[in-house]
């Protein structure tokens, strides 16, 4: 990459698809902005009742004093702590029974319809349960976050692990290959970017999980603050933590991403 | 006297499935010399591919008996490198599946690479090679256990027409060099009697050895490319695809 014999033609195209880029940026931020400022406006001149729409000057104020009693580390803590056990829960040990189910092929004969139909199953049902049978705690939250996204796991895991090209099998095999070393020298290192894709699903399906299980029991929390916010009609609080949410759950998607990149070398 | 180093006799395969049973291969027996290079052609889906599974361990005739001196190579018809691993690991792939000594095993697999010009591609992740190139890879890789037996299933035929060529030429000047011995299943018969001392001509499923042919050109020992310049050439494939012909119309 010498930056030195550049054609006025090259010049010219990267100028361009900076500018491109530039633009598509600055279009995204003022969107963001004039929603904000739209909100805040419209709240201020009365052409939306801001007690029930909340304005981003409530909710800084809301951020502000959560910030200030320390409550707010708490609440944002709990529900990233949760999410991220629920999320490594869920997908380590949905990776781990699919590999058992790709290595038994009677065991996912038989779990076949099981899994079926608990993937159908509207997980948050589940909920109640959970809570009676663990406690209004953090454990039935976590429990949730992992009901939810292991199951997707499982199955997409063992599609992928079947639909690894089986001339490398073969390739393998002919070298004499046992079935423990075509897992780990095929079938894995292949699915990789279906693990990875997985892990991007389930990392918005824990937070599914975790807001609802705080929905239904907790004491600290994003979802606590929320119903909280509800029920006390303090909509400042209710947008503060939906904000917050949203901050958090892209970052984590962001750190998968990069994840992605790092592992995914190869393929580029 | 020349050893023997692949035999089978009275070779019976049938595959069992829910819906019913098929009969691939009837009655097979063949014998291939050290050194020698054999091709095995016929009609597509007459169970050329079994065989050479069956030579090499992974599928068990039904019926008839395997003799195998020596180790088996096998070369499939697209590269399967993994697209994970360098080209260097793609070729260790083998000796690792295998326990062996990898500091040896990568000082031969390294010396491969030298001798067949993939030296600068080494640390390459196989998409930024060519089709010609990820195929000799993927012989270092096949040469890297040793095998004295080379098994080549339709090894070309994902190639365009000019890579394929050359790579033929290649990999028949590679094979000779280092001594093996090949059984190479086509489709191609010009590919076919360009590489080989010897064709056998397949029957329909299920398969029988219908004929065999000696080719011998004008001059023994010449390159691939060389040989289908050969006036004999024309002979040999249109004596072979007659025989095959027969049977897409019978």
């Amino acid at each position: 990459m010498s930056q030195v014999n550049i054609s006025p033609e090259r010049r010219d195209y990267l100028r361009r698809t900076h500018r491109k880029r530039m633009l598509v940026l600055i279009t995204q931020l003022f969107i963001l902005m004039a929603f904000f400022a739209v909100w805040e406006l419209a709240a201020r001149m009365q052409w939306i009742d801001p007690f029930i729409t909340s304005q981003p000057s409530g909710v800084l104020k809301t951020l502000k004093s959560l910030h200030a009693g320390g409550s707010l580390y708490l609440h944002v803590w709990t529900t990233i702590w949760e999410t991220f056990v629920g999320f490594t829960a869920g997908t380590a040990g949905g990776l781990l029974i699919a590999v058992l189910l790709w290595w038994s092929n009677f065991l996912s004969r038989v779990s076949e319809p099981y899994l079926v139909v608990l993937n159908a199953l509207p997980k948050v049902a589940l909920g109640p349960i959970l809570i009676v049978w663990m406690g209004n705690g953090m454990g039935a939250i976590i429990a949730m976050a992992l009901l939810i996204s292991i199951i997707v796991t499982i199955i997409s895991m063992l599609n992928g692990f079947l639909t690894v090209d089986q001339d490398k099998i073969k390739l393998l095999k002919t070298f004499g290959a046992s079935r423990y070393q075509i897992l780990c020298k095929v079938i894995l290192p292949a699915s990789l970017p279906n693990i990875i894709s997985a892990l991007k699903v389930n990392v918005g399906l824990s937070w599914v999980g975790v807001i609802m299980g705080e929905f239904l029991v907790s004491k600290a929390g994003l979802g606590y603050l929320i119903i909280y916010g509800s029920q006390v009609f303090k909509l400042d609080i209710v947008m503060a933590s939906v904000i917050i949410l949203a901050v958090a759950a892209a970052a984590m998607y962001l750190g998968v991403s990069y994840l992605e990149k790092k592992m995914l070398k190869w393929q580029q | 006297m020349s050893v023997i180093k692949v035999e089978l006799q009275n070779i019976e395969m049938k595959f069992q499935t829910v819906e019913g049973e098929t009969e691939a291969i009837r009655n097979v027996s063949l014998s291939v010399e050290a050194g020698e290079f054999v091709s095995i052609v016929g009609p597509s889906g007459c169970g050329k591919s079994t065989i050479l599974n069956i030579l090499s361990g992974l599928n068990k005739s039904t019926a008839g008996q395997v003799r195998v001196n020596g180790r088996m190579g096998y070369m499939l018809q697209k590269d399967h490198l993994f697209e994970w691993r360098t080209i260097l690991n793609n070729c260790l792939v083998g000796p690792e599946v295998q326990g062996q000594d990898m500091k040896a095993a990568r000082e031969s697999v390294i010396h491969l690479l030298k001798t067949y010009g993939l030296e600068n591609f080494m640390h390459h992740y196989p998409n930024q090679l060519s089709g010609g190139m990820r195929q000799r890879a993927a012989l270092i890789r096949t040469l890297a256990v040793n095998p004295d037996v080379l098994l080549l299933d339709e090894a070309f035929s994902a190639l365009d027409y000019q890579t394929r060529l050359t790579m033929v030429d290649e990999v028949w000047t590679i094979l000779k060099k280092e001594n093996k011995t090949a059984i190479i299943v086509t489709h191609d018969i010009a590919e076919a009697i360009s590489m080989s001392d010897r064709i056998i001509v397949f029957s329909h499923r299920p398969a029988e050895v219908k004929s065999i042919y000696s080719i011998e050109l004008a001059q023994a020992g010449n390159p691939p490319l060389e040989n289908r310049k050969d006036e004999r050439f024309r002979h040999y494939f249109d004596a072979i695809w007659k025989e095959l012909d027969v049977h897409v119309t019978g």
